[in-house]
Formats: C-alpha cells, structure tokens, sequence
C-alpha cells in the first residue's frame, strides 16, 4: 500500500500524544524493570496506541490510558519472561519494580518495607509516589471508582507503616529479618478529593 | 507518619525520574521509534484492536522453545490436513482422557532432598536490535539442550547452546550489516529458586476462569494464550497430578483446539498431538497418551504469517527426553 495512505490526521496526533507522553511511559517502564527491556514495553505500548487510536481518550486520560496499556504490557513482559526461565525461577517472584536503593540505610527500609507487601498494595502506592498519580488517575489505570481507589489507596498506606514498623524493629533487634507484623503506627487521612 | 511522607519516602526509591527523561523523546532512538511505529499502518487495511501486526523487534526473544530436531514430517502433513469441527470435538475428547489419565499417575513433586529432573532438546529464536534500531534488527533461531533440576530448596539448570541459523535472508544480511557478531555462547550454569508448588486452582471451572483472566489482553489471541498457557503449565513445573488433569480438562473446552491423532515426536516416541492456530502460527503438543505427560511441542508458521517466513517454517519447538524425581541436583538416574 502506498505511503500515502497514512492518514496526515490520525499520524499527527498520534504523534503529539507520543511527544507529549513518551518520557513518562519510559520513566514508568525503567522504575519497574531493569535493562534493555523497559525500551521493548515502551515500544509495545504505543504500537498499541497506535493501532488502537481510536480507542484512546483526549487529554488527560490519555496518559492513564497508556499507563494502563503499559501495565498489562509489563505484565506479559514478565510471564513471558518467566516461562522462559522456568516458572520457578527468581524473575517469576521477582518483585514489581526495578529500584535500586543502595544509598543509604533508610532506603533500604523503605524498600524492605515495600518488598513486604503483596503486588497490589505495592502497585497502587507505586502509582502515587513514582508516577504522580491522584485518586482520579489511579481509578482509570485500574478500572475502579475513585472512591475505590481512595479506599485501596488507604489500606496499602496502612499495611506500609506496619510493614516499615516490623522492619524497622527487626533492624533494631539485628535480626537482620522481619519476624512478626508490628502495630499501625500514625494515623493515615484518605487522600483528598481530586 | 503522615500520607504525604509515606509517598515521598517511596518516590526516593526510584531509579529515575521523568523530568530527567523529559529531553528522551527527542533521541535518534525515539524519533525511530516513532518512525517504525507508524510504518505500521502502511500494510494494513484500517486498524482493528483484533487485527495483529508484526510485533515491533524485541531486544532478546520472540517465541518460545522450538525443536532442535525436527518432528516427523508426517506430523507437519497432518497438521496442514487437520481443521473443522470434527477435529476439534475429537481433540476435546481426547483431552478429557488425558485428564483422566493424568489425575491417576504417581505425583512428581519433589519432596526435602530430592529434585524434579527435566531434560529436553529445544530451539527458540532470538532478535537482536543493534545500536541502528528496528530497521536493523535480525532475528535468529538457536537449539538448547536443557538441564534442570528443580527443588523445594533451590535448584541448578545447566545449557549448552548451539546451531543458530536465520529464518529469513533479511535477517541473515543484517547480521552480516551488523559486522556478524558471535550468536551462539558457551555453556551456562545458573542456580535456580527454590520450587514453589504451581499457583493454579486443581478444579478445572476454576483453572479455566483463572487461565482465562491471565489471558486478558491478547485480544483475539485469548484462546490461544490460554493453549500457551496450559503448554507452559505442563512443562517443567511440579504440578500436581489433580492440577494437570484440570490442565488437560481446560484445553479440552478451548475453541480452536484440533486434534491431529498419534504421532510420532522427534525421539520416535509415540505421543498425541493437538494443535491451535493463530495469527499465521500453528502450535502442536505432544503428550504421552498413558501418563498424559508432556513429551514435545512446536511452533510453525503457516502461509501469510505477519512474521514474513515461509510457510512450515519451524520457528520454535522443544523435545522432553526425561522427567523424574531424582536425589540430587547432578543426579540425572
């Protein structure tokens, strides 16, 4: 089919929406894996979007439309991934996110606190702080309500401070591990309406 | 400690901000991108969420195993002549048998001490993008043989690796292009995790659901994910004999799944085979018809794949020679 069936319109805004939004898909891929491979799921996702244009919503969802896109990407990524190396293998229970924090002892509790949490909690709270998301957002990448999400978005704050609470009493017992759950500690608001 | 510090503390832990990636859209790599994505719609009637193009160039894989030895080409006749609802309400039936077969075999778990032994004959393909970017990527298939030993506390897999060759001449001149880099490695060694036991319900309504939830987002690729799915389940895993009959029980209620009768796989034993197209690709797997187990599997491609090779083209394939229980991670007897 000749060039000239690319339709100046649909290339056009396309991409705006790559220009615009590009480095934010990137920063989301290269938090959650490591390497080479984020490039790969930010290349997935806006083929997706690009073939799926029509579906993608203008303005701001347009961005939560491609988080949500480059969730499930990631998501398959990963099976994929693990099937290659066997179901069993590290990458299979590997967690969610390709942070590193070797700087200082506090981040490393904080990451310890992380790792202690189930996949859920630790993707919506990942939502909030690394990709700036609100209730609004968080809701449309994971298809509930925002109230739901608000909600959810509570909890994982909750079971956050228990999980930083235990490590943080591990540390300073030198267990060098968590033994127990230690008690909520502060209070948590639920976050304000967007 | 108040929500707000809670988020901040968490955003300290990123690798890498977007105001810092903020001038990457504008690199020679994400210009191409861009380019190579929008190449996209030139071959193609208007887009359709179902319609699959050829999927961008991926760093590393692109399929999963293929036989480093081929299969009967007798199976390959076969395959080509199967097709329509006679097949499928065989191949259903068939796969409600294996289920039945697999529910009475002897688990193959592995218990303190001991390890699932597995070894198989394999080839998968591999593409590499060079510093040029897509237009320069090349694609290549290389044979396995595989060792692994899995255990409740840890395990090891042991691969040799050999025989590449490309699919296509385009991928074979831009290797040349690329300055013909080395493909193939020495032997390689990893421990392995300890084994978890498989994560899937053994009830088969449930395992459909589950297996049909993991599959969301392929599109019109669902079912055929699902038959991935279950191929990956029954491989090298400790699944329980239950589990595997739910496995079998499932591919039997999948739509697409044909049955292709008895075989012969690539060892020269006879086995089962049932097979599922999709997209231009034609998976096969091969069981044992009286202890339902796994023996091989392929993938071919069909006339007018999206991948561009040509038909009956082997892309992927793996042989299991041996699955038992075995007392230690070099122990193969």
């Amino acid at each position: 089919m000749p060039e000239s069936s690319l339709d100046p319109a649909r290339a056009a805004r396309f991409t705006t929406l790559y220009d615009a939004y590009y480095h934010r898909i990137l920063g989301y891929a290269q938090r959650r894996i490591l390497g080479d491979d984020a490039v790969d799921i930010v290349a997935e996702t806006f083929a997706i979007a690009w073939r799926r244009l029509d579906d993608v919503p203008q303005g701001e969802p347009a961005l939560y439309w491609l988080y949500a896109t480059a969730r499930r990407v990631l998501a398959n990524h990963r099976r994929a991934e693990s099937r290659r190396a066997t179901l069993t293998s590290a990458i299979a229970n590997e967690p969610l996110l390709a942070a590193s924090p070797a700087a200082s002892g506090e981040s490393r509790h904080v990451a310890a606190a992380l790792a202690q949490l189930r996949e859920p909690d630790r993707e919506l709270l990942l939502l909030v702080a690394w990709e700036g998301l609100d209730a609004a957002g968080v809701a449309a990448i994971l298809r509930c309500s925002r109230n739901a999400a608000r909600i959810r978005l509570h909890r994982a704050r909750r079971r956050f401070g228990q999980a930083l609470a235990a490590v943080d009493e591990a540390k300073r017992h030198d267990r060098g591990h968590v033994v127990s759950a230690a008690e909520p500690i502060g209070t948590y608001e639920l976050e304000d309406s967007p | 400690m108040s929500s707000s510090a809670t988020i901040e503390r968490l955003a300290e832990l990123a690798v890498v901000r977007d105001e810092d990636l903020a001038a990457e859209t504008r690199t020679p790599q994400a210009r191409a991108l861009l380019s190579r994505i929008l190449e996209i719609e030139l071959d193609a009637s208007p887009p359709t969420p179902s319609r699959r193009k050829r999927p961008l160039p991926r760093r590393r894989w692109l399929a999963i195993p293929a036989i480093a030895v081929a299969i009967a080409a007798s199976v390959v006749a076969v395959l080509v002549s199967g097709g329509g609802s006679d097949t499928a309400g065989a191949a259903a039936a068939t796969l409600r048998k294996a289920a039945s077969v697999a529910g009475l075999q002897t688990p193959l778990v592995p218990g303190p001490g001991e390890f699932l032994y597995t070894k198989s004959v394999n080839a998968y393909t591999n593409t590499v993008v060079p510093v040029g970017g897509a237009a320069t990527a090349y694609t290549y298939l290389v044979s396995h043989v595989r060792e692994a030993w899995l255990g409740p506390n840890g395990g090891r897999l042991y691969e040799t690796t050999s025989n590449p060759r490309f699919l296509t001449a385009k991928d074979r001149e831009r290797w040349i292009a690329a300055g013909r880099p080395n493909l193939t490695e020495g032997p390689s060694q990893n421990k392995l995790p300890p084994t978890q036991p498989l994560d899937l319900p053994s009830d088969p309504e449930a395992l459909y659901t589950r297996l049909k939830q993991d599959a969301r987002g392929h599109g019109a690729g669902l079912y055929r994910e699902m038959f991935t799915l279950i191929g990956d389940s029954l491989r090298e895993t400790a699944a329980t004999p239950a589990q595997r009959a739910a496995l079998y029980q499932v591919a039997a209620r999948i739509p697409g799944v044909e049955l292709v009768g008895t075989v012969k796989d690539s060892a020269g034993r006879p086995g089962v085979a049932v097979t599922m197209s999709d997209h231009g690709i034609r998976s096969t797997l091969i069981f044992d018809p009286n202890t339902s187990a796994l023996l091989g599997e392929e993938q071919v491609a069909l006339e007018g794949n999206s991948y561009g090779y040509a038909p009956g083209t082997r892309v992927g394939s793996a042989t299991y020679l041996v699955q038992k229980i075995v007392d230690s991670d070099t122990a193969t007897q």
